[in-house]
Protein backbone atom coordinates (compact mmCIF):
# COMPACT_ATOMS: atom_id res chain seq x y z
CA UNK A 1 0.00 0.00 0.00
CA UNK A 2 1.20 3.62 -0.45
CA UNK A 3 2.09 5.75 2.07
CA UNK A 4 -1.12 8.30 0.95
CA UNK A 5 -3.33 5.12 1.14
CA UNK A 6 -2.14 4.35 5.05
CA UNK A 7 -2.24 7.29 5.99
CA UNK A 8 -6.07 8.04 4.84
CA UNK A 9 -6.87 4.74 6.16
CA UNK A 10 -5.29 5.37 9.91
CA UNK A 11 -6.36 8.91 9.83
CA UNK A 12 -10.28 7.55 8.99
CA UNK A 13 -10.46 4.44 11.25
CA UNK A 14 -9.18 6.28 14.40
CA UNK A 15 -11.56 9.24 13.53
CA UNK A 16 -14.51 6.46 13.31
CA UNK A 17 -13.25 4.05 15.86
CA UNK A 18 -12.85 6.98 18.40
CA UNK A 19 -16.51 8.56 18.24
CA UNK A 20 -18.24 4.89 17.73
CA UNK A 21 -16.49 3.52 21.00
CA UNK A 22 -16.70 6.90 22.82
CA UNK A 23 -20.72 7.45 22.32
CA UNK A 24 -21.40 3.73 23.03
CA UNK A 25 -19.26 4.00 26.09
CA UNK A 26 -21.06 6.54 27.39
CA UNK A 27 -24.41 4.76 26.91
CA UNK A 28 -22.85 2.03 28.71
CA UNK A 29 -21.50 4.22 31.40
CA UNK A 30 -25.39 5.89 31.58
CA UNK A 31 -27.85 4.95 33.78
CA UNK A 32 -30.91 3.05 32.14
CA UNK A 33 -33.19 5.24 31.01
CA UNK A 34 -36.88 5.28 32.43
CA UNK B 1 -56.37 3.38 26.10
CA UNK B 2 -53.69 0.75 24.46
CA UNK B 3 -50.56 0.68 26.58
CA UNK B 4 -47.78 2.00 24.82
CA UNK B 5 -44.83 -0.35 23.72
CA UNK B 6 -41.53 0.57 25.33
CA UNK B 7 -37.74 -0.38 24.38
CA UNK B 8 -36.46 -2.98 26.23
CA UNK B 9 -33.09 -1.35 27.20
CA UNK B 10 -31.27 1.47 25.96
CA UNK B 11 -28.68 -0.76 24.59
CA UNK B 12 -30.94 -2.58 22.46
CA UNK B 13 -32.32 0.50 20.89
CA UNK B 14 -29.10 1.72 19.74
CA UNK B 15 -28.59 -1.66 18.23
CA UNK B 16 -31.52 -1.88 16.62
CA UNK B 17 -31.13 1.90 15.71
CA UNK B 18 -27.83 0.53 14.14
CA UNK B 19 -29.53 -2.38 12.97
CA UNK B 20 -31.26 -0.05 10.69
CA UNK B 21 -29.23 1.57 9.14
CA UNK B 22 -26.71 -1.02 8.77
CA UNK B 23 -27.74 -2.91 5.42
CA UNK B 24 -26.47 -4.84 2.23
CA UNK B 25 -24.90 -1.39 0.65
CA UNK B 26 -22.25 -0.96 3.93
CA UNK B 27 -20.66 -4.10 2.35
CA UNK B 28 -21.50 -4.04 -1.43
CA UNK B 29 -22.07 -0.22 -2.40
CA UNK B 30 -19.63 1.40 -0.18
CA UNK B 31 -16.13 -0.19 -1.10
CA UNK B 32 -16.71 0.08 -4.97
CA UNK B 33 -18.20 3.86 -4.37
CA UNK B 34 -15.03 4.89 -2.47
CA UNK B 35 -12.82 3.09 -5.24
CA UNK B 36 -14.64 4.75 -8.26
CA UNK B 37 -14.61 8.20 -7.02
CA UNK B 38 -11.30 9.16 -5.30
CA UNK B 39 -10.37 5.91 -2.81
CA UNK B 40 -9.48 7.42 0.24
CA UNK B 41 -10.02 11.32 -0.64
CA UNK B 42 -13.94 9.91 -1.44
CA UNK B 43 -13.65 9.61 2.76
CA UNK B 44 -13.02 13.89 2.72
CA UNK B 45 -16.46 14.32 1.33
CA UNK B 46 -18.62 11.28 2.88
CA UNK B 47 -16.63 12.68 6.46
CA UNK B 48 -18.62 15.89 5.68
CA UNK B 49 -21.50 14.89 4.37
CA UNK B 50 -21.97 12.59 7.54
CA UNK B 51 -21.46 15.71 9.81
CA UNK B 52 -23.59 18.19 8.08
CA UNK B 53 -26.25 16.28 6.44
CA UNK B 54 -26.32 12.71 7.82
CA UNK B 55 -25.68 13.46 11.75
CA UNK B 56 -28.28 16.24 11.38
CA UNK B 57 -31.18 14.48 9.71
CA UNK B 58 -30.35 11.34 12.34
CA UNK B 59 -30.93 13.96 15.22
CA UNK B 60 -34.17 15.50 13.23
CA UNK B 61 -35.80 12.17 12.83
CA UNK B 62 -35.29 11.38 16.24
CA UNK B 63 -36.73 14.24 17.52
CA UNK B 64 -39.91 14.06 15.27
CA UNK B 65 -40.22 10.45 16.58
CA UNK B 66 -40.07 11.39 19.93
CA UNK B 67 -42.29 14.44 19.61
CA UNK B 68 -45.12 12.16 17.91
CA UNK B 69 -44.66 9.33 20.19
CA UNK B 70 -46.02 11.78 23.00
CA UNK B 71 -48.97 12.06 21.18
CA UNK B 72 -49.34 8.40 20.56
CA UNK B 73 -48.23 8.26 17.37
CA UNK B 74 -45.64 6.08 15.65
CA UNK B 75 -45.71 6.23 12.05
CA UNK B 76 -44.96 9.21 10.07
CA UNK B 77 -48.61 10.36 9.15
CA UNK B 78 -49.78 11.22 12.50
CA UNK B 79 -45.96 12.67 13.63
CA UNK B 80 -45.91 14.94 10.50
CA UNK B 81 -49.21 15.88 11.61
CA UNK B 82 -48.36 17.01 15.17
CA UNK B 83 -45.43 19.34 13.82
CA UNK B 84 -47.57 21.98 12.48
CA UNK B 85 -51.10 23.28 12.27
CA UNK B 86 -51.43 22.44 8.46
CA UNK B 87 -53.43 19.64 7.25
CA UNK B 88 -51.22 18.92 4.52
CA UNK B 89 -48.40 17.86 6.70
CA UNK B 90 -49.64 14.26 7.19
CA UNK B 91 -49.96 13.77 3.91
CA UNK B 92 -46.72 13.82 3.37
CA UNK B 93 -46.36 11.51 6.07
CA UNK B 94 -47.49 8.81 3.12
CA UNK B 95 -43.96 8.81 2.44
CA UNK B 96 -42.98 7.56 5.43
CA UNK B 97 -45.68 4.00 5.19
CA UNK B 98 -45.21 4.20 0.87
CA UNK B 99 -41.58 3.88 1.39
CA UNK B 100 -41.45 0.72 3.81
CA UNK B 101 -43.86 -1.24 2.54
CA UNK B 102 -42.69 -0.82 -0.94
CA UNK B 103 -38.91 -1.00 -0.15
CA UNK B 104 -39.52 -4.05 2.03
CA UNK B 105 -41.19 -6.07 -0.75
CA UNK B 106 -38.14 -6.13 -2.43
CA UNK B 107 -35.30 -5.78 0.14
CA UNK B 108 -37.39 -8.88 1.30
CA UNK B 109 -36.31 -10.98 -1.70
CA UNK B 110 -32.77 -9.45 -1.65
CA UNK B 111 -33.04 -10.62 2.16
CA UNK B 112 -33.96 -14.14 0.94
CA UNK B 113 -31.11 -14.74 -1.27
CA UNK B 114 -28.92 -14.22 1.27
CA UNK B 115 -30.44 -16.65 3.46
CA UNK B 116 -30.56 -19.09 0.31
CA UNK B 117 -27.01 -18.21 0.09
CA UNK B 118 -25.90 -19.38 3.32
CA UNK B 119 -27.62 -22.83 2.59
CA UNK B 120 -26.26 -23.62 -0.81
CA UNK B 121 -22.93 -22.40 1.08
CA UNK B 122 -23.20 -25.00 3.82
CA UNK B 123 -24.01 -27.78 1.84
CA UNK B 124 -21.25 -26.97 -1.12
CA UNK B 125 -23.27 -26.02 -3.74
CA UNK B 126 -20.62 -23.32 -4.95
CA UNK B 127 -18.07 -26.02 -4.85
CA UNK B 128 -19.39 -27.86 -8.05
CA UNK B 129 -21.38 -24.78 -9.31
CA UNK B 130 -20.64 -21.46 -10.77
CA UNK B 131 -22.54 -18.71 -9.07
CA UNK B 132 -23.17 -16.78 -12.32
CA UNK B 133 -24.50 -19.83 -13.77
CA UNK B 134 -26.62 -20.64 -10.27
CA UNK B 135 -27.73 -16.63 -10.09
CA UNK B 136 -29.68 -16.59 -13.18
CA UNK B 137 -31.31 -20.05 -12.45
CA UNK B 138 -31.99 -19.33 -9.21
CA UNK B 139 -33.60 -16.13 -10.29
CA UNK B 140 -35.58 -18.09 -13.20
CA UNK B 141 -34.12 -15.47 -16.00
CA UNK B 142 -34.31 -16.68 -19.29
CA UNK B 143 -33.38 -15.45 -22.30
CA UNK B 144 -35.70 -12.69 -23.85
CA UNK B 145 -38.39 -13.52 -21.69
CA UNK B 146 -39.94 -10.77 -18.94
CA UNK B 147 -41.44 -13.19 -16.87
CA UNK B 148 -40.45 -15.61 -14.21
CA UNK B 149 -41.75 -18.13 -11.47
CA UNK B 150 -38.93 -19.46 -9.82
CA UNK B 151 -39.71 -21.86 -7.41
CA UNK B 152 -36.72 -21.69 -4.89
CA UNK B 153 -36.61 -18.38 -4.76
CA UNK B 154 -40.22 -18.47 -3.98
CA UNK B 155 -39.68 -21.14 -1.49
CA UNK B 156 -36.66 -18.73 0.31
CA UNK B 157 -38.69 -15.22 -0.14
CA UNK B 158 -41.75 -17.26 1.58
CA UNK B 159 -39.80 -18.57 4.34
CA UNK B 160 -37.67 -15.00 4.94
CA UNK B 161 -41.06 -13.31 4.79
CA UNK B 162 -42.31 -15.42 7.76
CA UNK B 163 -39.16 -15.03 10.01
CA UNK B 164 -39.95 -11.37 9.77
CA UNK B 165 -43.60 -11.86 10.38
CA UNK B 166 -42.87 -13.57 12.86
CA UNK B 167 -40.30 -11.65 15.25
CA UNK B 168 -42.22 -8.58 14.23
CA UNK B 169 -45.22 -10.45 15.87
CA UNK B 170 -43.44 -11.00 18.91
CA UNK B 171 -43.50 -7.15 19.56
CA UNK B 172 -40.74 -4.34 20.05
CA UNK B 173 -38.80 -5.67 22.86
CA UNK B 174 -38.82 -9.45 22.18
CA UNK B 175 -38.95 -9.24 18.93
CA UNK B 176 -37.07 -6.45 16.83
CA UNK B 177 -34.90 -5.77 20.02
CA UNK B 178 -33.89 -9.18 20.42
CA UNK B 179 -33.45 -9.56 17.06
CA UNK B 180 -31.31 -6.76 16.89
CA UNK B 181 -29.27 -7.84 20.06
CA UNK B 182 -28.28 -11.36 18.08
CA UNK B 183 -27.65 -9.93 14.85
CA UNK B 184 -25.26 -7.14 15.43
CA UNK B 185 -22.82 -8.50 17.31
CA UNK B 186 -22.82 -11.89 15.15
CA UNK B 187 -22.57 -9.83 12.13
CA UNK B 188 -19.51 -7.75 13.38
CA UNK B 189 -17.86 -10.97 14.38
CA UNK B 190 -18.35 -12.64 11.21
CA UNK B 191 -17.15 -9.32 9.06
CA UNK B 192 -13.96 -9.31 12.01
CA UNK B 193 -13.45 -12.72 10.95
CA UNK B 194 -13.46 -12.61 7.40
CA UNK B 195 -11.90 -9.35 7.35
CA UNK B 196 -8.91 -10.51 9.28
CA UNK B 197 -8.82 -13.93 6.89
CA UNK B 198 -9.05 -11.93 3.62
CA UNK B 199 -6.56 -9.05 4.41
CA UNK B 200 -3.64 -11.90 5.83
CA UNK B 201 -3.85 -13.68 3.14
CA UNK B 202 -0.44 -13.97 1.59
CA UNK B 203 0.80 -15.09 -2.10
CA UNK B 204 2.12 -17.94 -1.43
CA UNK B 205 -1.62 -19.01 -0.34
CA UNK B 206 -2.95 -21.33 -2.88
CA UNK B 207 -4.62 -19.49 -5.88
CA UNK B 208 -3.73 -15.83 -4.51
CA UNK B 209 -2.33 -13.80 -7.68
CA UNK B 210 -1.75 -10.51 -5.95
CA UNK B 211 -1.68 -9.03 -2.06
CA UNK B 212 -5.16 -8.60 -0.77
CA UNK B 213 -3.30 -5.46 0.50
CA UNK B 214 -3.56 -4.09 -3.31
CA UNK B 215 -7.23 -4.26 -3.10
CA UNK B 216 -6.76 -2.28 0.49
CA UNK B 217 -4.93 0.46 -1.65
CA UNK B 218 -7.35 0.90 -4.68
CA UNK B 219 -9.80 1.69 -1.54
CA UNK B 220 -7.69 4.07 0.32
CA UNK B 221 -5.46 5.33 -1.99
CA UNK B 222 -6.52 9.01 -2.42
CA UNK B 223 -6.85 11.00 -5.40
CA UNK B 224 -7.52 14.69 -4.35
CA UNK B 225 -8.34 15.89 -7.93
CA UNK B 226 -11.18 13.72 -7.55
CA UNK B 227 -12.15 16.45 -4.31
CA UNK B 228 -12.85 19.21 -7.52
CA UNK B 229 -15.36 17.09 -8.91
CA UNK B 230 -18.85 18.00 -7.56
CA UNK B 231 -20.36 14.16 -8.94
CA UNK B 232 -17.43 12.81 -6.08
CA UNK B 233 -19.39 15.16 -4.01
CA UNK B 234 -22.69 13.96 -4.74
CA UNK B 235 -21.43 10.34 -4.89
CA UNK B 236 -20.67 10.46 -1.22
CA UNK B 237 -23.85 12.85 -0.08
CA UNK B 238 -25.77 10.08 -2.00
CA UNK B 239 -23.64 7.27 -0.20
CA UNK B 240 -24.17 8.90 3.48
CA UNK B 241 -28.14 9.11 2.85
CA UNK B 242 -28.50 6.03 1.68
CA UNK B 243 -26.44 4.30 4.28
CA UNK B 244 -28.19 6.12 7.08
CA UNK B 245 -31.76 4.92 6.11
CA UNK B 246 -32.71 8.03 6.37
CA UNK B 247 -35.95 9.72 4.85
CA UNK B 248 -38.14 6.48 5.18
CA UNK B 249 -40.29 7.25 8.64
CA UNK B 250 -38.86 4.22 10.10
CA UNK B 251 -35.95 5.92 12.37
CA UNK B 252 -38.89 8.32 13.51
CA UNK B 253 -41.27 5.30 14.57
CA UNK B 254 -38.06 3.65 16.49
CA UNK B 255 -37.94 7.03 18.32
CA UNK B 256 -41.49 7.44 19.29
CA UNK B 257 -41.41 4.26 21.54
CA UNK B 258 -38.96 6.43 23.70
CA UNK B 259 -40.23 8.78 26.40
CA UNK B 260 -40.58 12.51 26.51
CA UNK B 261 -37.67 13.46 28.12
CA UNK B 262 -35.42 10.45 27.32
CA UNK B 263 -31.61 11.31 25.67
CA UNK B 264 -32.58 11.30 21.93
CA UNK B 265 -29.31 13.13 20.83
CA UNK B 266 -26.54 10.33 22.22
CA UNK B 267 -28.77 7.51 21.19
CA UNK B 268 -29.04 9.42 17.94
CA UNK B 269 -25.31 9.55 18.09
CA UNK B 270 -24.30 6.39 18.81
CA UNK B 271 -26.46 4.47 15.95
CA UNK B 272 -25.33 6.65 13.70
CA UNK B 273 -21.14 6.09 14.48
CA UNK B 274 -22.26 2.37 14.25
CA UNK B 275 -22.95 2.07 11.27
CA UNK B 276 -20.18 4.02 10.12
CA UNK B 277 -18.28 1.54 11.96
CA UNK B 278 -19.61 -1.05 10.32
CA UNK B 279 -18.86 0.58 6.80
CA UNK B 280 -15.53 1.98 6.78
CA UNK B 281 -14.11 -0.32 8.89
CA UNK B 282 -15.33 -3.61 8.14
CA UNK B 283 -17.45 -3.05 4.02
CA UNK B 284 -14.07 -1.62 3.38
CA UNK B 285 -11.97 -4.28 4.27
CA UNK B 286 -13.72 -7.95 2.75
CA UNK B 287 -15.22 -7.76 -0.58
CA UNK B 288 -12.21 -5.92 -2.41
CA UNK B 289 -9.43 -7.02 -0.88
CA UNK B 290 -10.32 -10.92 -0.95
CA UNK B 291 -10.91 -10.29 -4.50
CA UNK B 292 -8.21 -8.36 -5.51
CA UNK B 293 -6.10 -11.02 -4.07
CA UNK B 294 -7.75 -14.21 -5.88
CA UNK B 295 -8.81 -12.64 -9.62
CA UNK B 296 -6.01 -9.55 -9.26
CA UNK B 297 -6.67 -6.09 -9.11
CA UNK B 298 -7.35 -4.91 -13.00
CA UNK B 299 -10.80 -7.52 -12.66
CA UNK B 300 -11.66 -5.76 -9.63
CA UNK B 301 -11.17 -2.09 -11.36
CA UNK B 302 -13.39 -3.60 -14.00
CA UNK B 303 -16.39 -5.20 -11.86
CA UNK B 304 -16.43 -2.53 -9.72
CA UNK B 305 -16.36 0.84 -12.41
CA UNK B 306 -20.32 1.33 -12.02
CA UNK B 307 -19.89 2.13 -8.45
CA UNK B 308 -21.54 -1.22 -6.95
CA UNK B 309 -19.49 -4.48 -5.28
CA UNK B 310 -22.85 -6.45 -6.02
CA UNK B 311 -21.82 -8.91 -8.91
CA UNK B 312 -18.45 -9.69 -6.71
CA UNK B 313 -20.27 -10.12 -3.42
CA UNK B 314 -23.43 -12.71 -5.21
CA UNK B 315 -21.51 -13.95 -8.10
CA UNK B 316 -17.83 -14.09 -7.53
CA UNK B 317 -16.60 -14.06 -3.84
CA UNK B 318 -18.37 -17.44 -3.49
CA UNK B 319 -16.33 -19.31 -5.53
CA UNK B 320 -13.29 -17.84 -4.46
CA UNK B 321 -14.23 -19.11 -0.88
CA UNK B 322 -13.15 -22.21 -2.63
CA UNK B 323 -9.40 -21.45 -2.18
CA UNK B 324 -10.08 -21.47 1.99
CA UNK B 325 -10.26 -25.68 1.75
CA UNK B 326 -12.02 -26.81 4.99
CA UNK B 327 -12.87 -23.17 5.84
CA UNK B 328 -15.07 -22.41 2.71
CA UNK B 329 -18.12 -23.31 3.72
CA UNK B 330 -17.56 -21.60 6.95
CA UNK B 331 -16.82 -18.33 5.30
CA UNK B 332 -19.77 -18.41 2.54
CA UNK B 333 -21.81 -18.79 5.41
CA UNK B 334 -20.31 -15.72 7.35
CA UNK B 335 -20.20 -13.55 4.48
CA UNK B 336 -23.78 -14.10 3.19
CA UNK B 337 -24.85 -14.79 6.90
CA UNK B 338 -23.63 -11.36 7.90
CA UNK B 339 -25.39 -9.89 4.51
CA UNK B 340 -28.65 -12.10 6.18
CA UNK B 341 -28.22 -9.92 8.91
CA UNK B 342 -27.86 -6.68 8.24
CA UNK B 343 -31.13 -7.36 5.73
CA UNK B 344 -33.27 -8.37 8.09
CA UNK B 345 -32.20 -5.72 10.93
CA UNK B 346 -33.35 -3.05 8.20
CA UNK B 347 -36.45 -4.89 6.78
CA UNK B 348 -37.58 -5.37 10.52
CA UNK B 349 -37.49 -2.05 10.70
CA UNK B 350 -39.41 -1.44 7.23
CA UNK B 351 -42.20 -3.66 8.77
CA UNK B 352 -42.48 -1.69 12.00
CA UNK B 353 -43.80 1.73 11.03
CA UNK B 354 -46.64 -0.32 9.13
CA UNK B 355 -47.28 -1.87 11.79
CA UNK B 356 -48.03 0.81 14.01
CA UNK B 357 -49.72 2.93 11.67
CA UNK B 358 -52.43 -0.09 11.75
CA UNK B 359 -51.72 0.12 14.90
CA UNK B 360 -52.36 3.35 16.10
CA UNK B 361 -55.14 4.68 13.63
CA UNK B 362 -57.11 1.51 12.80
CA UNK B 363 -57.08 -0.25 15.84
CA UNK B 364 -55.85 -3.41 14.31
CA UNK B 365 -53.75 -5.67 16.99
CA UNK B 366 -50.36 -6.27 16.29
CA UNK B 367 -50.04 -9.93 15.42
CA UNK B 368 -52.89 -9.26 12.61
CA UNK B 369 -50.95 -6.17 11.47
CA UNK B 370 -47.67 -7.77 11.54
CA UNK B 371 -49.99 -10.23 8.92
CA UNK B 372 -50.83 -7.52 7.13
CA UNK B 373 -47.71 -5.91 6.23
CA UNK B 374 -46.16 -9.88 5.33
CA UNK B 375 -49.27 -10.03 3.07
CA UNK B 376 -48.74 -6.83 1.06
CA UNK B 377 -45.30 -7.63 1.26
CA UNK B 378 -45.97 -10.87 -0.61
CA UNK B 379 -48.26 -9.29 -3.49
CA UNK B 380 -45.66 -6.48 -3.68
CA UNK B 381 -42.81 -8.65 -3.74
CA UNK B 382 -44.61 -11.30 -5.85
CA UNK B 383 -44.85 -9.00 -8.52
CA UNK B 384 -40.89 -8.01 -8.27
CA UNK B 385 -40.55 -11.57 -8.34
CA UNK B 386 -42.41 -12.44 -10.96
CA UNK B 387 -41.22 -9.29 -13.28
CA UNK B 388 -38.00 -9.44 -12.25
CA UNK B 389 -36.35 -9.98 -16.06
CA UNK B 390 -38.43 -7.29 -17.12
CA UNK B 391 -36.86 -4.83 -14.97
CA UNK B 392 -39.43 -4.28 -11.93
CA UNK B 393 -37.53 -4.72 -9.26
CA UNK B 394 -35.22 -1.98 -10.71
CA UNK B 395 -38.36 0.12 -11.17
CA UNK B 396 -39.47 -0.15 -7.52
CA UNK B 397 -35.67 0.63 -6.13
CA UNK B 398 -35.47 3.58 -8.16
CA UNK B 399 -38.80 5.31 -7.43
CA UNK B 400 -39.52 3.76 -3.53
CA UNK B 401 -35.74 3.15 -2.38
CA UNK B 402 -33.82 6.38 -4.10
CA UNK B 403 -36.66 9.07 -5.27
CA UNK B 404 -39.13 8.60 -2.32
CA UNK B 405 -36.21 8.74 -0.04
CA UNK B 406 -35.02 11.94 -1.03
CA UNK B 407 -38.28 13.33 -1.06
CA UNK B 408 -39.25 12.67 1.83
CA UNK B 409 -36.14 14.05 3.83
CA UNK B 410 -35.76 17.36 1.90
CA UNK B 411 -39.65 17.62 2.98
CA UNK B 412 -39.21 16.70 6.94
CA UNK B 413 -36.08 18.64 7.01
CA UNK B 414 -38.06 21.72 5.78
CA UNK B 415 -41.15 21.41 7.85
CA UNK B 416 -38.82 20.70 11.61
CA UNK B 417 -36.83 23.65 10.50
CA UNK B 418 -39.17 26.34 9.31
CA UNK B 419 -42.99 24.97 10.19
CA UNK B 420 -42.45 23.29 13.66
CA UNK B 421 -39.58 25.74 14.01
CA UNK B 422 -36.16 25.81 15.06
CA UNK B 423 -36.70 26.81 18.67
CA UNK B 424 -38.82 24.20 19.37
CA UNK B 425 -36.85 22.41 17.16
CA UNK B 426 -33.70 22.76 18.83
CA UNK B 427 -35.28 22.36 22.54
CA UNK B 428 -36.59 18.89 21.13
CA UNK B 429 -33.42 17.28 19.91
CA UNK B 430 -31.75 18.41 23.20
CA UNK B 431 -33.92 17.58 26.17
CA UNK B 432 -32.62 15.37 28.15
CA UNK B 433 -29.46 14.72 25.85
CA UNK B 434 -26.97 12.96 27.14
CA UNK B 435 -23.98 14.59 25.31
CA UNK B 436 -23.38 18.34 25.00
CA UNK B 437 -25.31 19.19 21.47
CA UNK B 438 -22.74 21.68 19.61
CA UNK B 439 -24.58 24.59 19.37
CA UNK B 440 -23.55 25.23 15.49
CA UNK B 441 -25.60 22.20 14.47
CA UNK B 442 -29.12 24.67 14.69
CA UNK B 443 -27.56 26.54 11.88
CA UNK B 444 -26.64 23.81 9.88
CA UNK B 445 -29.89 21.79 10.53
CA UNK B 446 -31.65 25.22 9.59
CA UNK B 447 -29.80 25.79 6.27
CA UNK B 448 -27.09 23.43 5.35
CA UNK B 449 -28.80 20.20 6.00
CA UNK B 450 -31.53 21.60 3.75
CA UNK B 451 -29.54 23.07 1.15
CA UNK B 452 -27.62 19.54 0.73
CA UNK B 453 -30.94 17.67 0.13
CA UNK B 454 -32.00 20.23 -2.19
CA UNK B 455 -28.71 19.99 -4.22
CA UNK B 456 -29.35 15.81 -4.28
CA UNK B 457 -32.83 16.40 -5.09
CA UNK B 458 -32.18 18.25 -7.93
CA UNK B 459 -29.38 16.54 -9.14
CA UNK B 460 -31.78 13.75 -8.98
CA UNK B 461 -34.05 15.02 -11.17
CA UNK B 462 -31.67 16.60 -14.21
CA UNK B 463 -28.31 14.36 -13.79
CA UNK B 464 -26.74 14.36 -17.30
CA UNK B 465 -25.64 11.55 -19.17
CA UNK B 466 -21.74 12.30 -18.84
CA UNK B 467 -19.90 14.79 -16.92
CA UNK B 468 -21.93 18.41 -15.61
CA UNK B 469 -19.60 20.31 -17.65
CA UNK B 470 -20.66 18.72 -20.65
CA UNK B 471 -23.75 18.92 -20.13
CA UNK B 472 -23.62 22.40 -19.81
CA UNK B 473 -21.48 23.12 -22.79
CA UNK B 474 -24.56 21.24 -24.89
CA UNK B 475 -27.09 23.12 -23.13
CA UNK B 476 -25.11 26.40 -24.36
CA UNK B 477 -24.81 25.24 -27.75
CA UNK B 478 -28.56 25.10 -27.98
CA UNK B 479 -28.01 21.17 -28.29
CA UNK B 480 -30.25 20.74 -25.36
CA UNK B 481 -29.83 18.93 -21.76
CA UNK B 482 -28.72 15.11 -22.01
CA UNK B 483 -30.77 13.62 -19.46
CA UNK B 484 -29.45 10.54 -17.85
CA UNK B 485 -31.27 7.32 -17.97
CA UNK B 486 -31.55 6.99 -14.26
CA UNK B 487 -32.15 10.99 -13.49
CA UNK B 488 -35.85 11.54 -12.57
CA UNK B 489 -36.67 13.66 -16.09
CA UNK B 490 -34.77 10.69 -17.79
CA UNK B 491 -37.03 8.11 -16.14
CA UNK B 492 -40.31 9.75 -16.63
CA UNK B 493 -39.03 10.90 -20.45
CA UNK B 494 -37.96 7.06 -20.72
CA UNK B 495 -34.30 7.75 -22.14
CA UNK B 496 -32.93 4.46 -23.43
CA UNK B 497 -36.23 3.11 -23.94
CA UNK B 498 -37.75 1.14 -26.70
CA UNK B 499 -40.53 3.96 -26.80
CA UNK B 500 -43.23 1.40 -27.42
CA UNK B 501 -45.33 -1.13 -25.11
CA UNK B 502 -45.24 -3.94 -27.58
CA UNK B 503 -42.72 -5.01 -29.74
CA UNK B 504 -43.48 -5.80 -33.58
CA UNK B 505 -44.06 -9.35 -32.95
CA UNK B 506 -46.52 -8.37 -30.43
CA UNK B 507 -44.59 -9.16 -27.27
CA UNK B 508 -44.33 -7.20 -24.10
CA UNK B 509 -41.04 -4.80 -24.05
CA UNK B 510 -39.67 -3.57 -20.72
CA UNK B 511 -41.29 -0.46 -21.06
CA UNK B 512 -44.77 -1.53 -20.64
CA UNK B 513 -43.12 -3.47 -17.66
CA UNK B 514 -41.74 -0.13 -16.23
CA UNK B 515 -45.09 1.59 -16.80
CA UNK B 516 -47.24 -1.54 -15.09
CA UNK B 517 -45.28 -0.77 -12.12
CA UNK B 518 -45.50 2.64 -11.52
CA UNK B 519 -49.24 2.64 -12.35
CA UNK B 520 -48.98 0.01 -9.26
CA UNK B 521 -46.95 2.23 -7.58
CA UNK B 522 -48.93 5.51 -7.72
CA UNK B 523 -52.38 3.30 -7.21
CA UNK B 524 -50.68 2.34 -3.59
CA UNK B 525 -49.40 6.06 -2.73
CA UNK B 526 -53.22 7.42 -3.35
CA UNK B 527 -54.53 4.37 -1.50
CA UNK B 528 -52.47 4.76 1.34
CA UNK B 529 -53.23 8.64 1.20
CA UNK B 530 -56.97 7.50 1.39
CA UNK B 531 -56.44 5.07 4.58
CA UNK B 532 -54.92 8.35 5.87
CA UNK B 533 -57.65 10.49 4.87
CA UNK B 534 -60.35 7.98 6.57
CA UNK B 535 -57.80 7.17 9.49
CA UNK B 536 -58.42 11.29 10.48
CA UNK B 537 -61.83 11.80 9.46
CA UNK B 538 -62.79 9.19 11.75
CA UNK B 539 -60.68 10.62 14.55
CA UNK B 540 -62.31 14.17 13.84
CA UNK B 541 -65.94 11.78 14.02
CA UNK B 542 -64.80 10.29 17.27
CA UNK B 543 -64.31 13.91 18.41
CA UNK B 544 -60.73 14.62 19.36
CA UNK B 545 -57.38 15.48 16.77
CA UNK B 546 -56.02 12.77 14.99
Amino acid sequence: MTTGAWWMLVVTWTIVAFFTFKFFWMILKKPPQS
Amino acid sequence: MRQTERWGSRVGLVLAMAGNAVGLGNFLRFPAQAAANGGGAFLIPYLVSFLLMGIPLLWIEWAIGRHGGKYGHHSAPGMLDRLGKQRWLKYLGVFGIFTNLTVAAYYCYIESWTLAYVFHSVVGTFSTTDPKTFFPAYLGVHEASLFAVPLEALFWFLLTLALNVWILSKGLAKGIEMAAKVGMPLLILFGVVLAVRGLTLGTSDPGVVQSPLDGLNFVWAPNFDGLGNPSVWLAAAGQIFFTLSVGMGSIQCYASYVRENDDIALNGASAGWMNEFVEVILGGSILIPIATAYLGLAAVQSATAGGSGFGLGFLTLPTLFNNWGWFAPFAGAMWFGLLFFAGITSSLAMGQPVIAFLEDEFKLPRAKSALAFGASTLALGFFCVWLYPGGAFDEFDYWTGTFSLVVFALGEAVIFAYIFGMKKGWEEITRGADMAVPRVFRFVIQWVTPAFLIVIFTTSLVKPAGEWSAAFASLAAGDGWPFAADSVVGKLMHVGDSGRWFSESGHATPMLVKDLTRVLLSVLFVSIGGLVWLAWRRRGAEGGRA
